[in-house]
């Protein structure tokens, strides 16, 4: 089955709304209220909305951070007094109705069910009455008083610690799937400690076989917040596959939604996407590649970005727009490559890109450029990307 | 005796006569947590004679000689010899690992809470491998005084 890449919107969304629409990096975009002002969502063409998922981002109900106060059916605005779970239950009718009204007025692709983020691992039958009475019962009433009926999808958020917990997600799956009134599933990971790849071979797995039972039970995936991942988990058949700028977008992190002081604010130097590699690359490492004859036609790809980039006197931070454009059109390239694959074939594709990575960090480390741990992750995508088509048959 | 905290092991390097000795002689600026380059190395050193100017990066550690390593690379961007400086108790694991501190040309030293320093590698001058924060760093030093 093929999938949709779309873009996960934040912080200067602009860039990836004119390369999803001019360079043909994506089949959409998900819209981060966070990051976009409610006249600037409704403002947007309504080719671009038909296409696009609107986030809602519920994430922590005691804040409503940046633009998100310029929407109407928070609950720490709505509330007199602000957010309290006690109370809740007694305004989540409310706001279930002005969220799907903007929803359905901006005539978005799904109507998104949003969620509460929980930490840990919490009991699941609480979490699960929680999702219920909060936010599934109130949204499905609501889309119910509304036309256009759209189809409602779930967001659900997992921590490391839910994906480790088999009878958690057996319970989560049954209850999912018995939901009526939901098409699919939203679905975000947040694992922590990680570093920009998740490298825990036992939850990839787990998330893989997640999605794989989530699409034969017909339900629409789709996959926020990912990084390379999205190469890997195209092997479950998800629906949607996201794609994003900053490190933010590509990792998930709930504390992007708590009232926070953000500190002081250090500029890194810029990074470049190797397609080769699946990762992003120091700018100063690629020049030491470059020197030590590391890099060949395909490491970085090809593209009128990366050509600005390498151009002499190319003086980018990692504010400036080359290093996002060109992650874009390469990680695109490759999602769009392997689409257009299916099971083992694709399979045989993935590990294909992942052995090749393996070889050339390899190669770099013994060049003598120490980058710590960059590339770990790619032995355990091989392991999880060979565990998950063992158990298909695609391989013995 | 271990040293309690890092930055009571940056003191004892700061006044290191040893260290001093295995960096060439002249003139010498040093500071502290130079930002905005690649990585924030504990001290820079910038030594100075009539014919050469060499400059140095230090990443001192109290373990995790690994994490260290990637660090002290990173200051290879935009100086000529960088180094990392280990609590001389927790030296070990950093030992049966010199070929990677050799292979990379990066310098590895320990030191105790007596000031006794010990190197077991130290690295040969290169060029900073990014001509771009080599201009960085450049200009950065320019506005100190030796």
């Amino acid at each position: 089955m093929t999938f949709e890449i779309y873009h996960q919107l934040g912080h200067r969304d602009k860039w990836s709304i004119d390369s999803y629409q001019q360079d043909g990096t994506g089949d959409g975009v998900i819209i981060s209220p966070r990051s976009r002002k409610k006249a600037n969502v409704e403002s947007l063409s309504q080719s671009v909305k038909s296409r696009a998922i609107f986030d809602p981002q519920f994430f922590n109900p005691n804040a409503v951070i940046k633009k998100m106060d310029s929407y109407d059916f928070y609950p720490d605005t709505l509330m007199p007094g602000g957010f309290d779970t006690g109370r809740f239950p007694n305004y989540c009718s409310i706001v279930a109705d002005n969220c799907v009204d903007f929803q359905i007025k901006n005539n978005f692709r799904y109507l998104v069910i949003p969620t509460r983020y929980f930490d840990g691992a919490p009991d699941v039958e609480q979490f699960v009455q929680n999702q219920e009475t909060n936010f599934v019962t109130p949204f499905l009433d609501s889309r119910d008083h509304h036309t256009p009926k759209k189809d409602a999808i779930l967001q659900l958020v997992l921590t490391g610690h839910m994906l480790r917990n088999k009878p958690f997600i057996e319970y989560l799956l049954t209850w999912i799937t018995g939901i009526e009134g939901i098409k699919g599933i939203y679905l975000i990971t947040e694992i922590v400690p990680r570093g920009p790849q998740i490298t825990d071979a036992t939850i990839l797995l787990n998330l893989m076989n997640f999605i794989h039972i989530l699409h034969k039970n017909k339900m629409i995936v789709v996959l926020g917040y990912l990084n390379s991942e999205s190469l890997l988990f195209s092997l479950a058949n998800p629906s949607i596959v996201t794609i994003g700028s900053f490190g933010n977008l590509r990792i998930f992190n709930s504390t992007m939604f708590e009232e926070t002081d953000p500190g002081e604010i250090r500029v890194p130097t810029y990074k470049i996407y190797s397609p080769v590699l699946l990762d992003w690359i120091d700018a100063p490492y690629v020049d030491l590649m470059k020197n030590r004859s590391l890099v060949h036609d395909k490491f970085f790809g090809d593209n009128k970005y990366l050509d600005t980039m390498f151009s002499q006197g190319y003086n980018g931070s990692a504010q400036s727009i080359e290093p996002y454009k060109h992650y874009f059109v390469e990680i695109s390239k490759q999602l769009q490559e392997i689409r257009s694959l299916t099971g083992a074939n694709r399979y045989a594709r993935v590990i294909e890109i992942i052995q090749t990575a393996i070889d050339e960090y390899s190669r770099i480390n013994e060049s003598g450029i120490e980058i710590g741990r960059q590339g770990a992750f790619t032995t355990q995508f091989a392991t999880a990307a060979n565990l998950f088509a063992r158990d298909q048959g695609w391989r013995t | 005796m271990a040293f309690k905290t890092e930055s009571e092991m940056v003191e004892a390097i700061k006044r290191n006569e040893q260290l001093h000795k295995l960096m060439m002689s002249g003139k010498t600026l040093m500071q502290e947590e130079m930002s905005g380059l690649f990585g924030i190395p504990d001290l820079i050193f910038v030594k100075k004679n009539s014919k050469k100017r060499i400059s140095y990066a230090y990443e001192a550690k109290l373990s995790n000689w690994s994490r260290a390593l990637t660090q002290a690379f990173r200051y290879k961007a935009f100086v000529n010899k960088s180094f990392v400086i280990l609590d001389h108790d927790h030296i070990n694991p950093a030992l049966s690992n010199t070929d990677k501190f050799c292979k990379a040309n990066v310098g590895l030293i320990s030191i105790d809470d007596s000031g006794n320093v010990q190197c077991y590698y130290n690295p040969y001058y290169e060029a900073p491998y990014s001509p771009r924060l080599e201009n960085k760093f450049n200009e950065k030093i320019s506005s100190l005084k030796f």
